[in-house]
């Protein structure tokens, strides 16, 4: 267990970088963890790039205060690299708060500095409280009286809004399904100390079968919440809805109608946009979050073909997809091809663009002759049809004509309602806290099922209680009294 | 101070009323007054009825004789202070008014921990030994308790002899009925008894048990008494309300006792204890003696359908349900009526008789705790399988009493509002035989330490049961009578009953509760065992081929390389004692050494995140709020929680963020608070609140 926390410490919106602050006494572990040196190698990402230079002397923890780093970040359990970076080591005292600390800079996109966050919360970072930098640095001295006001403030202000957060969330699913996981840990917990408690009580007797099957249980419900935490995202930063298809579909085209802002090139050569870009825009009033993709296909230029990497990995990220094709592009076996490579449990539209063209009528007959029948969405793609209850894909749209785009904002926005608004299934995860403990819990009760059937009672027992712990923090639940009142309501105990 | 020896019960003439008593006038008057000796001054009153007695002055005064109380005393004597401790009857000294046994878990770690500190409950609860049982010995040492029956009247008489023996302790039969406080500074002066005399003491100690107002119900018949028919105390809680001290009222309840020459236990399943007993005093545990001791069975029998439909036709003539018992009872022991109505879909319920003592037949029937009326309480007994014939020799029944809300004292066990006064055992909520002694024991060194200008004795969560059990208390109060359970310790794989002495004896030492030769044989032990654990990190087992075939044979995998005796031991299906062969070098140990070398081993990584925990935790401890410290002059604290942390005066950041109502935040907020208060009241010096005071 690492001592230390983390978080995006630039104010969200368009920045061109983005810092994520590390601090606490393992600060620079965790920047070992989640940093190399070097350049960034796409291709081969398990290969440290580092040259004649020993590892460990291109460390973090080597580093002297005020010393940066040029290098990368990446998942500290796939290795997979995530952005390139640049490392700021600041050793105690001298730093913000007066603690050791990292701060990594990354490119601005939001989804970068998120994973760059989740890495270091993963690495072993807990999040940070509200106001927990600030209060620190004044605890260590590092501001004067005149400011402890203005903190006090500041903690009281982030309060009382995580506090209408919560209240939103209790509204929602998540305080119910992380009780219903508690529940389940309660019951386990109970027989436990049942037999701890009552040794000599006749029903004392473990069910080992039946406590497995729980622990199970437990462990899948809570990956599910787990999954839930994308959606909670949206209340934060927007829904990202990711613009994918072949070059020349129109992708640029209608993140610019879509925005209003002629933010991304648009050409009539294939291949024009190379990175992604990303703009914050509001769409009847809800808070979208647009990546243009570079088109979709192999090409031999390097610098083109990092572009489609990054294209897949905002895939991956996003929240929506929505998939434009449009005629003379690709072949109709490519689309085919790219659509069915699509992940399937990501909420997607599928758009046929140019409906303005001559071509178009052949080309949108083809589609739905030669392609549709062979494909398969599965429901959670289709949730938007399914929410609208409208007609089979795709969606027909013109970036030229304005009112062909309404259907199209229509399902974004009915998304968007469906995940963003408190519902009584849908789990909504809004807290960046909330998320680490949920992860932390799950992880831990990982570790739990697999060993089960070497841990002692005691030990058994204590690690269950972690895991109810952790979960309780959501919730605001008391751990020992919740078991103490299960064991005495559900069995007859005592003299 | 000084120390009275004499005992005053002359007259002191003088028709000063209780109020004249209370004032600080007296208190300068007493200081010219020897003990035994009339009043000068008042002499030429003396035909007149005198109003009170001088009873003389000591360091403290216990007010009762249970566990609470005798332990109390015992630990204030062994300081080298005085003490008067008073009892209604010295004949039922240190009474077990319920079950005949001491220990069990969760309270088989508090008397491990009391023996641990040089306190007197355990070494005399092995003397009165009449059946011994180490709880869960096969489900992990964190959860491990010893549990022992115990000969009721032998452990009474050695608790009595005991303290008799100790110098400046005076054990006296009398009834206190009058706290003596100053008015207007609210502190004590002493008390005043049933035979009107006045006792001085800057130090009083309530540990009335279930004494005050306390009212025995069976069935339709109620009557005001306290335990085994003991006289009641009627009088002390009225005064104590009168000092404005809150009360509430809470009730427990006890099982017929039956004659064993009227059991049929030959259709009974036996119970007997362990074949090798334990012991619960570290001073004891090497001694075969203890081992060797002739053991008293328990029997075991059921509740059935009958015995069921009985209480259930006659509910209606339960006190309990009959609205006659206002007092609130603890859910961890029902009795049996309530059993029923709680769990009707239960066939059956477990009754133990247990023996309570060598010399007599009489047994107490486990299972059987009820109010219900005489006729009642017999025809379930009888209909129990091998007691209908049973002999009743006491009845069953449900005692209320009045007792302190525990949030009004502080992790001293002293009261908040008045100064010099200390709760210790049921009074404050409790019950519980190891509970009440475990408060005698800290309430007593604090009365002691406070008498004399030292820092409080506190132990926090991370160190003892004893810890857990009085920041509970005080910090969030309890709605029933309070028991200690394994559950309620966040930190039970450190908190082992077998690591008590190296948890605490060390510190007992320090206090002066622990004498030199308990903690020489403590130092002795503890760096053999350290040796040992030395060695057995640092013995390397090769990959030999014997080693492998021993492996095997043990369901493990063979060697690739060498490894030390350590790693190996850590293995589940290995241990210390198994791989002895392979370990020529092993020195000769005791069996408890080398058990605890086994433990300490095997759980090694899990100790050690625990101890991580441990100290994470000690962090927020250490930050210490200033006495009366004023919440109000913290910006952004909200209005519920000043008032919880203004009622509950907590001692620390950490005890603060226990408190029920006092959210993270305003911990946050706190901290910040504290820290701007500090820096304002030292100004030249801007650093930091913490490691002001560690009670490590
Ligand atoms: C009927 C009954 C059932 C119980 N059941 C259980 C149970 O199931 N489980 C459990 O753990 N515990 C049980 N207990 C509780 C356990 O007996 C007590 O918790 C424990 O004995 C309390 O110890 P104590 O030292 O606080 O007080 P006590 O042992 O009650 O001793 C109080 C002492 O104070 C003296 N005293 C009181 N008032 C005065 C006064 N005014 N002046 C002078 N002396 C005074 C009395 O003489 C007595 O010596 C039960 C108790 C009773 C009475
Ligand atoms: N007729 C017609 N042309 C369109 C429409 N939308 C886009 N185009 C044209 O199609 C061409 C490609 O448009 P872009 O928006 O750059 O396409 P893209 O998908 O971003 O392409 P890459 O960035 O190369 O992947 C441009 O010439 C646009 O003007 C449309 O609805 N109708
Ligand atoms: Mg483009």
């Amino acid at each position: 267990m690492f001592d230390a926390y983390a978080a995006i410490s630039t104010p969200p919106g368009q920045s061109g970088l983005a810092v994520i602050r590390v601090a606490g006494p393992d600060a620079h572990t965790i920047g070992d963890r989640v940093f190399r040196f070097g350049t960034m190698n796409i291709g081969n990402v398990n290969e440290i790039n580092s040259g004649t230079v020993d590892r460990a002397i291109r460390s973090v923890q080597n580093l002297a205060g005020y010393q940066a780093a040029f290098g990368y970040v990446v998942d500290p359990d796939t290795e997979e690299p995530i952005d390139e970076a640049v490392l700021l080591c600041f050793r105690a005292p001298h730093s913000f708060t007066g603690e050791d600390t990292v701060e990594i800079s990354v490119h601005g996109g939001g989804q970068v500095r998120r994973r760059t966050l989740a890495a270091c919360l993963q690495a072993g970072a807990r999040s940070a409280e509200p106001g927990e930098f600030t209060k620190n640095a004044f605890l260590n001295g590092k501001l004067d009286l005149a400011q402890a006001e203005a903190v006090m403030e500041l903690i009281e202000a982030d309060t009382s809004r995580s506090a209408a957060v919560a209240l939103h969330q209790l509204q929602g699913g998540l305080s119910k399904a992380v009780r219903s996981i508690l529940d389940v840990l309660y019951s386990i917990m109970s027989e436990l100390e049942l037999t701890i408690e009552y040794p000599e009580y006749e029903d004392s007797e473990l069910d080992f079968p039946s406590i497995k099957r729980r622990v199970d249980q437990a462990k899948s419900e809570l990956e599910i919440l787990r999954s839930g935490y994308r959606q909670g995202r949206i209340l934060r930063h927007g829904m990202t809805v990711a613009l994918v298809g072949p070059p020349n579909a129109g992708k640029s085209s209608l993140l610019n109608r879509l925005s209003g802002e002629e933010r991304s090139i648009v050409t009539d050569v294939p291949g024009t946009t190379r990175d992604t870009i990303e703009l914050d825009i509001e769409l009847d009033g809800i808070p979208v979050r647009l990546i243009d993709t570079a088109g979709l296909r192999e090409s031999m230029d390097p610098i083109e073909r990092l572009g489609v990497k990054r294209t897949k990995d905002t895939i991956k990220q996003a929240d929506l997809i929505v998939g434009m094709v449009a005629p003379e592009t690709e072949t109709i076996d490519d689309t085919r091809l790219w659509l069915e490579a699509l992940p399937q449990d990501k909420p997607f539209i599928w758009v046929a663009n140019k409906s303005d063209r001559k071509e178009f009528a052949d080309y949108f007959q083809q589609l739905k002759a030669d392609l549709l029948p062979h494909l398969h969405f599965s429901d959670a793609q289709m949730i938007c049809h399914d929410i609208l209850g409208e007609t089979y894909p795709p969606l027909v749209i013109s970036t030229r004509k304005a009112g062909s785009l309404n259907l199209l904002k229509k399902y974004i926005v009915a998304l968007y309602d469906a995940w963003g608004s408190p519902s009584e299934e849908g789990v909504i995860l809004t807290s960046e806290r909330h998320y680490d403990a949920l992860v932390k819990a799950s992880n831990q009760l990982e570790f739990i099922a697999e060993d089960i059937d070497g841990l002692p009672l005691d030990i058994f027992a204590q690690s269950l209680k972690s895991v109810a712990e952790q979960l309780a923090l959501i919730i605001g639940d008391k751990v020992t009294d919740a078991v103490i009142d299960e064991v005495f309501s559900r069995f007859c105990v005592g003299k | 101070m000084p120390n009275t020896t004499g005992l005053a019960n002359e007259c002191l003439g003088g028709t000063m009323d209780i109020n004249s008593v209370s004032n600080s006038n007296i208190e300068s008057e007493t200081e010219r007054v020897e003990a035994g000796k009339k009043m000068p001054a008042e002499q030429s009153l003396s035909h007149s009825v005198p109003s009170y007695f001088e009873g003389g002055q000591y360091d403290v005064i216990v007010i009762g004789t249970g566990h609470a109380g005798c332990e109390a005393a015992a630990a204030i004597a062994r300081l080298g202070a005085s003490v008067i401790l008073f009892g209604m009857n010295l004949d039922t000294m240190a009474n077990l008014p319920c079950n005949p046994n001491i220990g069990g878990t969760a309270k088989g770690q508090l008397v491990r921990e009391i023996d641990a500190l040089g306190g007197i409950m355990g070494v005399l609860a092995d003397e009165a030994t009449i059946q011994f049982r180490m709880l869960n010995s096969s489900k992990g040492p964190a959860v491990q308790s010893p549990r022992a029956q115990i000969d009721r009247r032998r452990y009474q008489a050695l608790v009595k002899a005991y303290l008799e023996k100790i110098p400046n302790l005076h054990i006296r039969q009398e009834e206190v009925t009058e706290l003596i406080v100053e008015p207007s500074k609210k502190v004590v002066e002493g008390v005043r008894t049933r035979l009107n005399v006045v006792y001085r003491a800057s130090k009083v100690i309530v540990a009335t048990g279930t004494y005050l107002d306390a009212r025995i119900i069976i069935g339709e018949t109620d009557f005001p008494s306290g335990p085994d028919n003991q006289f009641p105390a009627l009088d002390l809680g009225k005064n104590l309300r009168s000092h404005g001290i809150r009360m509430q009222r809470f009730k427990t309840g006890t099982p017929v006792r039956i004659n064993l020459n009227s059991v049929n236990t030959e259709i009974l399943e036996e119970q007997p204890g362990d074949p090798l007993p334990g012991t619960f005093s570290f001073l004891n545990e090497d001694d075969p003696a203890y081992q060797s001791k002739p053991m008293i069975p328990c029997w075991l029998s059921w509740t059935n359908p009958t015995t069921h439909s009985i209480l259930e036709n006659n509910l209606s003539r339960s006190p309990l349900y009959s609205g006659d018992i206002e007092g609130i009872g603890p859910r961890y022991c029902p009795s049996v009526e309530d059993k029923i109505v709680r769990f009707p879909n239960r066939e059956r319920h477990q009754i133990f008789i247990e023996p309570t003592g060598e010399d007599t037949s009489e047994m107490y029937v486990q299972g059987l705790s009820s109010s219900m009326p005489v006729d009642v309480q017999t025809e379930v007994l009888h209909s129990v399988k091998g007691l209908e014939n049973a002999v009743i020799q006491r009845m069953g029944y449900a005692i209320e009493y009045d007792c302190f809300f525990p949030t009004d004292l502080s992790l001293t066990l002293e009261h908040h509002d008045i100064k010099g006064l200390y709760g210790a055992g049921q009074i404050n909520g409790t019950s519980g035989y190891e509970e009440a002694a475990a408060q005698g024991l800290i309430a007593g060194v604090n009365a002691v330490r406070s008498l004399r200008g030292e820092a409080p004795f506190i132990l926090d969560r991370s160190q003892a049961y004893i810890g857990v059990l009085i920041d509970d208390l005080v910090t969030k109060g309890t709605s029933e009578p309070y028991r200690m359970m394994t559950a309620r310790a966040e930190y039970r794989l450190v908190l082992r009953q077998d690591n008590a002495d190296e948890r605490l004896t060390e510190i007992g030492y320090e206090l002066g509760l622990v004498d030199p030769v308990r903690y020489h044989r403590f130092k002795e032990k503890i760096n053999a065992q350290q040796a040992e654990l030395k060695r057995v990190r640092g013995v390397r087992i090769r990959p030999t081929e014997s080693v492998g075939a021993f492996l095997i044979d043990h369901g493990t995998t063979p060697l690739k390389g060498s490894v030390t005796l350590a790693e190996l031991i850590k293995r589940p299906q290995l241990d210390y004692e198994v791989l002895a062969p392979f370990d020529p070098e092993r020195p000769e140990l005791s069996e408890i050494i080398r058990r605890n070398v086994n433990i300490q081993i095997k759980y090694e990584g899990y100790i050690e995140m625990e101890a991580d925990r441990v100290r994470q935790f000690k962090k927020m401890e250490r930050k210490r709020i200033p006495k009366d410290f004023d919440y109000q002059t913290i910006p952004g604290l909200r209005l519920e929680a000043i008032q919880k942390l203004a009622a509950i005066k907590p001692e620390s950041v950490g005890q603060a963020s226990r408190i029920s109502g006092v959210s993270p935040a305003d911990i946050a907020v706190l901290l910040v608070g504290l820290e701007a208060f500090n820096r304002r009241s030292r100004p030249t010096d801007s650093l930091d609140i913490e490691e002001q005071i560690s009670n490590e």
